[in-house]
C-alpha cells in the first residue's frame, strides 16, 4: 500500500530525486504519503458534502461551484503544505534533521522546495477528485442537482 | 452559507493550533532527548541486507568479547648459529625485540622469554631445546648477545616447524606468542634442498591446520631488517659465509584474531619496530558482516532506492548523455585489521559482469543517506553496458607482494643481498594453504546489489 501511495508522487509526478533519498524514505516510513493522499481525498469530500447536502440555497449558480472549488483547493494546498513542512523540515527522523542541518549536504535548500511541490500536486489531485465527487453527489443531492452543470 | 463559514472558521483554527504545536525547534529539542535515550538500544541486525560476509573469529567470539586484553605473551627467540650475526652489536634487531618486549600493550600481561634451537630430526644427535630466559624484559635484553645465544640449547640446528608448533601451542584465549627467527629452514645437507624444503613445509602446514581446527588463531608475519655481522649458514649447502650487511629477519605473532586486530595494527607496529619493512596477516575468514549500502554519491544515470532494501536499485537507467551507469557503495571496514591501502587498491576487488571500479576513497563528509553505520570507504562502480542484474563486488583476500619478492631459491648471491630469504615462499605458502584449507570462503567481503529496470 505504501508503495502505491509513494508511486503517485515519486513516479507519476516525478518528484523523486536519488540525491535526497533520505527525505523520500522518511516520508515513506513515517506515513507522510498516506497523509498527503488523505488530504486530497478527505478535504474535498468534506467540502463537497457541505456543498451538496448542507448548503440549502436553491439558486446556486456555476460560479458558486467554482468558488467552492477554489476554497477546496486552498484548503488542500494549505493543509498539504503544512503536512509536508512538518514531515520534512520538522521531521522526527534524526538522520534527516542532521542532513538538513548540514550546510554541505544541500538537503535544506532542496527540502524547502518540496512542500510547495507536494501542495501543488495535491491541488491538482483535489480538482480531479472534485469533478468525480460532484458528479456522484449531485445525483443524491436534493438542492444542488444542477451544479456544476 | 453562514454555517459553512462557521465550520470553515473552526477548521482554520484547528489547523492553526496544529501548526503551532508542530514547532520545529521544539521537535528538534525533543528528538535530541529521544536520541540520547534511545541510542544504546540501536542495534544493527547482522542478517539484514547490507552486510558483506567477511572474516571473523566465529568459534571464539564469546570468550574474546569478554577477554579483550592480552593475559600472557610468550616470546620465542631463535638462538641457532644462523642468528648469531644479529646479536653481535647493538642494532635494529636488538632494538626491535627489546621494544616489543616493552610494548605498552603488554604492561599488564604475564611475560615469558624463551630461547629456542635444536632439531627433532632423528638423524641428527639433537633435540628441540627450549630455555626459559626469564619473565623480565630486562633479562631478555641482557641475554641478547652471542655468548648467551651459544650458551643455551643446541645452536647447531634450528627446526622451524617445531618452533611454529611450540609458538602456536602457546597462543590460546587471551595468550599470544611471538617467534623471532630468520625463517630459514634447516634442511640439512640434502642433494635437492628445494624438494627437502617442500617436504619440510608440508609438516609446517599440518602444524597450522591442527591448530586452526580448534582455535581462531591469526598469524602476523612482520619482516624487519637489521645489521648482520657474522656467519651466514647456508641452508641449501654446506658451509658459511661471513657477512657484515643488512639482513632480513621475521617477527611472527600468533594469537586470537580479535586480540591481534586490536593491538597489532600496522600503524602500531610501524611505530615500534625499528627496521620494520612489511607485514602480512593470515587468518580464518568466517561470517562476520561488513556493513555496506548503495548510495547516490558520484552517480551517473538515474535510479531509485527500494524503500525496504537500499541495495536494490529500481527504475535504473543509463545516463542520457552516454556516460553509462554509476553509483557508489558506502562500506564500513572498521572491524577489519588491514591497512588503508588494502581497501583502496582496485586490484583487490572483483566486480561481476561489466561493472568496473571507478574510484575508492575515504569520504570527507557524512553521507546523509547512510544512517545505520559510519562508512569509511566509498567505492564507485560503473558500467557503460546494460546495468541490470544481480551485481556482486568482492574484496579478495590476497597475500602481499612482498612475500613473493622476499623469497629466493638460491643462496649464491647472499653477499650484498639484504632483502631475500632462502625458501621463504615455501614457508608462507604452507601457512597460506593451511588457512585456505580452514577458510569457508576465500573473499574477505562480498557486497551484493540488485539493479532493476
Amino acid at each position: 500500500m505504501k508503495d502505491i501511495l509513494a508511486a503517485i508522487y515519486e513516479t507519476m509526478f516525478g518528484l523523486y530525486n536519488q540525491a535526497y533519498d533520505l527525505i523520500f524514505t522518511t516520508l515513506f516510513n513515517d506515513g507522510g504519503y498516506l497523509k498527503f493522499v488523505l488530504t486530497w481525498l478527505l478535504i474535498p469530500l468534506g467540502c463537497w458534502l457541505l456543498f451538496y447536502y448542507v448548503w440549502r440555497y436553491p439558486y446556486g449558480r456555476w460560479w458558486h461551484w467554482i468558488l467552492w472549488l477554489v476554497v477546496t483547493v486552498i484548503l488542500v494546498f494549505g493543509t498539504t503544505w503544512g503536512i509536508a513542512n512538518s514531515e520534512i523540515l520538522a521531521s522526527s527522523n534524526q538522520d534527516l534533521i542532521d542532513a538538513i542541518a548540514d550546510p554541505e549536504s544541500g538537503y535544506e535548500a532542496y527540502a524547502q522546495t518540496l512542500p510547495m511541490k507536494y501542495a501543488t500536486i495535491n491541488s491538482i489531485l483535489a480538482v480531479a477528485i472534485t469533478v468525480i465527487y460532484s458528479f456522484v453527489m449531485k445525483q443524491f443531492s436534493k438542492v444542488q442537482t444542477h451544479l456544476p452543470f | 452559507m453562514k454555517p459553512i463559514i462557521k465550520i470553515l472558521s473552526v477548521y482554520f483554527l484547528i489547523m492553526l493550533i496544529f501548526s503551532a504545536c508542530g514547532n520545529r525547534d521544539e521537535r528538534l529539542g525533543r528528538n535530541k532527548v529521544n536520541q540520547q535515550t534511545d541510542e544504546p538500544t540501536i542495534k544493527i541486525e547482522e542478517n539484514s541486507p547490507g552486510y558483506g560476509k567477511s572474516y571473523s573469529g566465529n568459534s571464539q567470539t564469546t570468550s574474546t568479547n569478554q577477554q579483550q586484553t592480552i593475559s600472557k605473551v610468550t616470546f620465542f627467540i631463535e638462538n641457532s648459529g644462523s642468528m648469531l650475526g644479529y646479536v653481535k652489536k647493538a642494532n635494529d634487531y636488538k632494538n626491535a625485540i627489546v621494544s616489543l618486549s616493552y610494548f605498552p600493550e603488554f604492561d599488564n600481561s604475564k611475560k615469558e622469554f624463551y630461547f629456542i634451537n635444536g632439531t627433532s630430526n632423528t638423524t641428527k644427535k639433537s633435540n628441540i631445546s627450549l630455555n626459559l630466559i626469564g619473565t623480565d624484559p630486562e633479562l631478555l635484553k641482557n641475554n641478547l648477545n652471542q655468548s648467551s645465544f651459544n650458551k643455551y640449547g643446541d645452536p647447531r640446528y634450528s627446526d622451524l616447524t617445531r618452533m611454529f608448533e611450540k609458538a602456536l601451542s602457546c597462543a590460546k584465549g587471551g595468550e599470544i606468542s611471538i617467534l623471532v627467527s630468520d625463517c630459514i629452514y634447516d634442511v640439512g645437507e640434502e642433494s635437492d634442498p628445494l624438494t627437502a624444503l617442500k617436504i619440510e613445509t608440508e609438516k609446517t602446514k599440518k602444524v597450522f591446520r591442527d591448530r586452526l581446527t580448534t582455535e581462531n588463531i591469526q598469524t602476523i608475519i612482520i619482516k624487519a631488517e637489521s645489521q648482520f655481522e657474522g656467519n651466514y649458514c647456508y641452508a641449501s649447502k654446506k658451509g658459511t659465509q661471513n657477512l657484515n650487511q643488512k639482513r632480513p629477519y621475521y617477527i611472527i605473532i600468533f594469537g586470537d584474531s580479535k586480540l591481534l586486530n586490536k593491538y597489532f595494527t600496522e600503524e602500531n607496529i610501524l611505530k615500534k619496530i625499528t627496521g620494520y619493512v612489511s607485514m602480512a596477516r593470515f587468518m580464518k575468514i568466517g561470517n562476520l558482516k561488513i556493513p555496506y549500502q548503495a548510495t547516490n554519491q558520484n552517480s551517473k544515470g538515474t535510479f531509485r532506492f527500494d524503500k525496504t532494501n537500499k541495495n536494490k536499485l529500481i527504475n535504473a537507467e543509463k545516463d542520457r548523455n552516454g556516460q553509462g551507469f554509476q553509483f557508489s557503495i558506502a562500506v564500513d571496514y572498521s572491524s577489519l585489521p588491514f591497512p588503508d591501502a588494502y581497501y583502496k587498491a582496485k586490484e583487490n576487488y572483483t566486480p561481476t559482469g561489466t561493472y568496473k571500479i571507478i574510484d575508492i576513497y575515504t569520504p570527507s563528509k557524512k553521507i546523509p543517506d547512510v544512517t545505520t553505520f559510519n562508512p569509511d570507504k566509498l567505492i564507485t562502480i560503473g558500467t557503460s553496458s546494460s546495468p541490470y542484474g544481480n551485481i556482486e563486488l568482492t574484496l579478495k583476500y590476497t597475500i602481499p607482494n612482498w612475500i613473493t619478492e622476499t623469497s629466493s631459491d638460491k643462496e649464491s648471491g647472499i653477499i650484498g643481498d639484504t632483502k631475500h630469504t632462502f625458501g621463504f615462499k615455501y614457508l608462507t605458502d604452507a601457512i597460506t594453504e593451511a588457512y585456505q584449507y580452514k577458510n569457508k570462503q576465500q573473499n574477505i567481503a562480498t557486497f551484493k546489489f540488485e539493479i532493476l529496470k
